[in-house]
């Protein structure tokens, strides 16, 4: 019996030195909370646990451990790879990288030569314009080797193909279609088709065309890369039939949709280009006569249908695609605007001298509304303004690949004018990086935000766990529990005492019962003494101390039951206590965790504070740079516009001089001349070309007039004679100027959105 | 004329030079925003979403030949916790096999009644609405949970299941 209440009382020892535990705990806190919030939070309120988190002594990357779950290893692996993929491909960067570092530590501690992640990285990393850091990310994967999916060498060559690094995007590519598990379905086609692009734009035809052998032929990823393959037939000057046989079966296979349409014309646009640059002129217009009018080719493809026939010297037929590309589009679309000496001057060369002077005219007007409007708005302030307007259109754009099309600019006249500089790859870059700088300072001021306001929480955290008071309480409840804890003790005590008793674990109704039976014998002999008894009373007096024999019998027979009971009830007792006490004791590890909900965050929010406003400085600091760099740049393209309109406006006057000093020579070389000259057209000549005018006040003066006029017309048709054949000289000149502009234009077009 | 050359080459030579600090600087910068955004991503788990108290919500969608997730509605003991409308670059993506991380909530330990509704269209481009509710057991350890949007082939149907752990 001893014993067992020892043994129950071993764990009351512990309960007598609550301050050792207490010290202990708070010492263990201490050290967790030095070695930073991540690992004291997660323990917290865990009491168990925080003896090995002191002594792990590490802060894990991963928040949580599925490991200790039961988890299994490829479901943990399953899910951080699924969130990096969800996260990557819905433009969640910060969660993107936040997933890849707990994936990439979790297979990294595995050591499995996994190289999923880091090819990930690589891809994230260039997406967001990292290149650097994915350059040595890349080099480090090839040298190191191992093992990742298809889909991860997928992406990787998907950002390498978009950033033009084409080696690189055909050994991903290669990868890719080598790779364990092999790339999924959907991006195999994609993913053949880099692998030609990549190959075509390094200039190897023969290995780009048998890298066709994987594309199906009706998919769209297949006509892109044989238009990638056409380019670099083009460009190596490959056997026409070969390159002619292959645009034909590019645009056979084209589907029918609005993405077909566009890519068969940009096929055919670049087709026509080639042919005539070789010559082939029958050829070209078969190719230009099938582009459509419903896409963004349409203009360039007019434009060079009307170049090529006028080298086929079909006059009267090249002005025809010029006029439905000026009816049809833009007047300041580029096309267009190379168009518009076209006109005159193949009208010229089929000697409609009338109806060349009225489009000269028309021209003339055109070009000097136009070179005054760019003269307006070519201004630092309205470049500042129209740059503004666009940053305020994308502030809802991502940073890095979710961007969309950044090159779709407010619709105002600077637009207008700028239109090929949307074409310029250079500007379309800088742009990007002043917007992902504009996303990076939006997100910066976000994240001021949140830490003041996360500050703010962190205060009212601390002033709430301060007026709750629990120290006060918890001591009280302390104090109750050691009175308790006295109040067992002393039962135990009385336990103890009870086997010595002779009416051990009586009731007090037992107790009294027996006294009351002791009495009864006594009374009787004291009743005999004082009046004589009419019978025998010794009978009486044995019952009744048979009677407490009884009773005492029945109390020695029910002591084991009750003994038992009162055990038993002690132990529930003990049990109750117990649980009591670890309540407690966790209510007070509770409380003194409770610190770390608050603990050591002012300080991490402060220092991170400080790195916001110090990245704050250095991003605004580069958003000006790279502002006004961008203002440069559209004023230098503005600026060469406004040279070349101008240059055209000078041509265009003069031709008109010129159309009109033959004709004036022609009529003075006319025997019939009767001192009135035939203007070619209703409309007097240009003003810009005259002298200043003088009204006529009589017919006399008007005669004299008309004399000194015609005699001023001859000397400035002298005097401009050299001029004008410099004149038709540039304007011939102009028309293969026009035309190569509008090559390169059309090539930059074509160029600018491979594989897209 | 050799020394307007030499200026020239000079000249573009320093303007390359200034390009190429700039693009040093832009990408130090967004160097130094992801290591930033990525401390306050974990701070931020750290400060609302302590590991005892966590439970994250996944869900995924096996095929999705047969339902196309538009929203999705978690309540957890009756309450509305987190509701999200998709866009068509995430159902993209689950459908390519990704991991949506619905979200994370603090939850006590115990028993708790997890409802997830999920409303979209099927195959046939009917409205469909999927929902299951189940009895999880949140521990003093992170609460790991994921919904599967399976395919049911002998209906030509779809359903919800849940694992936790």
């Amino acid at each position: 019996m001893r014993l067992i209440l020892l043994l129950l009382l071993l764990p009351l020892s512990a309960w007598a030195e609550p301050e050792y535990t207490l010290k202990s705990a708070f010492e263990a806190a201490s050290q967790v909370s030095g070695q930073g919030a991540a690992s004291s939070s997660d323990e917290a309120a865990d009491g168990s646990d925080s003896s090995s988190a002191v002594s792990g002594g590490e802060t894990d990357a991963l928040d949580f451990d599925l490991e200790e779950l039961g988890v299994a290893d490829d479901a943990e692996q399953r899910l951080l790879r699924g969130n990096f993929y969800y996260t990557y491909l819905t433009g969640d960067y910060y969660r993107t990288l936040y997933y890849l570092n707990a994936w990439q530590a979790l297979i990294g501690a595995e050591g499995a030569p996994e190289l999923e992640a880091d090819v990930m990285r690589a891809a994230v990393y260039l997406s967001l314009g990292l290149e650097d850091e994915a350059e040595s990310i890349f080099y480090d994967v090839f040298q190191r080797g191992g093992m990742a999916s298809g889909d991860a060498w997928y992406f990787l060559a998907q950002r390498l193909f978009s950033s033009g690094e084409y080696e690189r995007a055909e050994q991903s590519a290669r990868n890719a279609l080598s790779a364990v598990p092999a790339v999924s379905g959907r991006h195999d086609q994609e993913l053949r088709a880099i692998l030609v692009g990549s190959i075509s734009e390094q200039d190897r035809v023969d290995e780009a065309r048998d890298a066709m052998s994987g594309l199906r032929d009706k998919s769209i990823w297949a006509g892109y890369a044989r238009y990638n393959l056409i380019l670099a037939m083009i460009r190596q000057n490959y056997k026409s039939r070969v390159l002619e046989a292959t645009v034909d079966e590019a645009i056979y296979y084209l589907p029918d949709t609005d993405e077909g349409v566009a890519l068969r014309d940009r096929i055919l646009l670049i087709s026509g280009i080639a042919a005539m640059e070789r010559e082939k002129h029958a050829m070209a217009n078969r190719y230009f006569r099938d582009v459509t009018l419903e896409s963004v080719f349409s203009p360039p493809a007019l434009l060079h249908y009307g170049w090529n026939l006028l080298a086929e010297w079909r006059y009267e037929d090249a002005i025809q695609p010029w006029r439905i590309l000026q009816r049809m589009y833009d007047e300041y679309h580029p096309a267009v605007v190379e168009s518009y000496l076209a006109v005159p001057h193949t009208l010229e060369l089929i000697d409609a001298v009338n109806q060349a002077v009225l489009a000269y005219e028309r021209i003339e007007d055109s070009l000097s509304v136009m070179v005054d409007e760019l003269k307006t708005v070519n201004q630092q302030a309205s470049l500042g303004e129209w740059l503004g307007e666009w940053r305020n259109d994308n502030a809802t754009e991502n940073w890095g690949w979710q961007r969309q099309a950044l090159s779709d600019l407010p619709d105002s006249q600077i637009t207008r004018f700028a239109q090929g500089l949307l074409d310029d790859e250079v500007f379309v870059s800088e742009l990007a990086v002043l917007h992902d700088l504009d996303r990076i300072q939006a997100d910066l001021t976000r994240a001021a935000r949140d830490m003041a306001l996360w500050e703010q929480v962190l205060i009212e955290r601390r002033e709430h766990l301060a007026s709750l008071g629990g120290e006060a309480v918890l001591d009280a409840l302390e104090d109750k529990q050691m009175d308790v804890l006295r109040g067992i003790l002393s039962v135990q005590d009385r336990l103890l005492d009870e086997d010595e008793k002779v009416f051990a674990y009586a009731s007090s109704a037992d107790e009294a019962r027996i006294e009351r039976l002791r009495n009864v014998v006594p009374a009787v002999t004291y009743l005999q003494k004082v009046a004589t008894p009419t019978r025998e009373l010794w009978p009486y007096k044995e019952r009744w101390r048979r009677m407490r024999g009884l009773q005492l019998w029945e109390i020695y027979e029910h002591q084991p039951q009750r003994k038992w009971d009162t055990e038993r009830d002690h132990m529930i007792l003990r049990s109750e206590t117990d649980q009591l006490f670890k309540q407690l004791e966790n209510t007070r590890t509770s409380l003194m965790w409770a610190d770390s909900t608050w603990r050591g965050f002012p300080e991490q929010v402060t220092a991170i504070q400080g790195r916001i406003v110090e990245a704050q400085a250095r991003v605004a600091e580069l958003q000006a740079a790279q502002e006004a760099h961008l203002t440069t740049l559209a004023q230098t393209h503005l600026t060469e516009l406004d040279e070349r309109l101008t240059l055209y406006l000078a041509q265009t006057r003069l031709a008109l001089a010129r159309l009109y000093d033959d004709s004036l020579q022609k009529n003075f070389g006319d025997d019939d001349y009767d001192g009135e000259p035939e203007t070619p057209a209703a409309k007097p000549a240009p003003k810009k070309a005259e002298k200043p005018e003088s009204g006529p006040e009589s017919e006399q003066e008007s005669e004299q007039e008309s004399e000194q006029e015609l005699g001023n017309t001859t000397e400035s048709a002298d005097s401009l004679d050299s001029d004008v054949n410099d004149s038709a000289d540039v304007s011939g000149s102009n028309a293969e100027v026009a035309a190569s502009e509008g090559n390169q234009d059309s090539d930059a077009a074509v160029s600018s959105g491979v594989g897209e | 004329m050799r020394l307007l050359v030499l200026v020239g080459v000079f000249m573009a030579s320093l303007v390359h030079a200034e390009d190429a600090a700039i693009r040093e600087d832009v990408m130090s910068v967004k160097n130094a925003v992801l290591d930033l955004n990525r401390d306050l991503y974990e701070l931020e788990r750290q400060l609302l979403s302590p590991a005892t108290t966590r439970a994250a919500f996944h869900i995924t969608l096996n095929h999705g030949e047969y339902f196309e997730p538009l929203s999705v509605e978690l309540s957890v003991d009756g309450q509305a916790e987190i509701q999200h409308l998709y866009t068509e670059r995430q159902v993209k993506a689950l459908r390519m096999g990704a991991v949506q991380p619905l979200g994370d909530l603090n939850l006590a330990p115990g028993k708790h009644d997890v409802t997830l509704i999920v409303r979209g269209v099927d195959h046939l481009g009917q409205g469909r609405e999927l929902s299951i509710t189940e009895s999880v057991t949140k521990t003093s350890k992170p609460l790991i949970t994921e919904f599967l949007i399976v395919d049911y082939e002998e209906l030509q149907s779809a359903r919800v299941e849940l694992k936790y752990w």
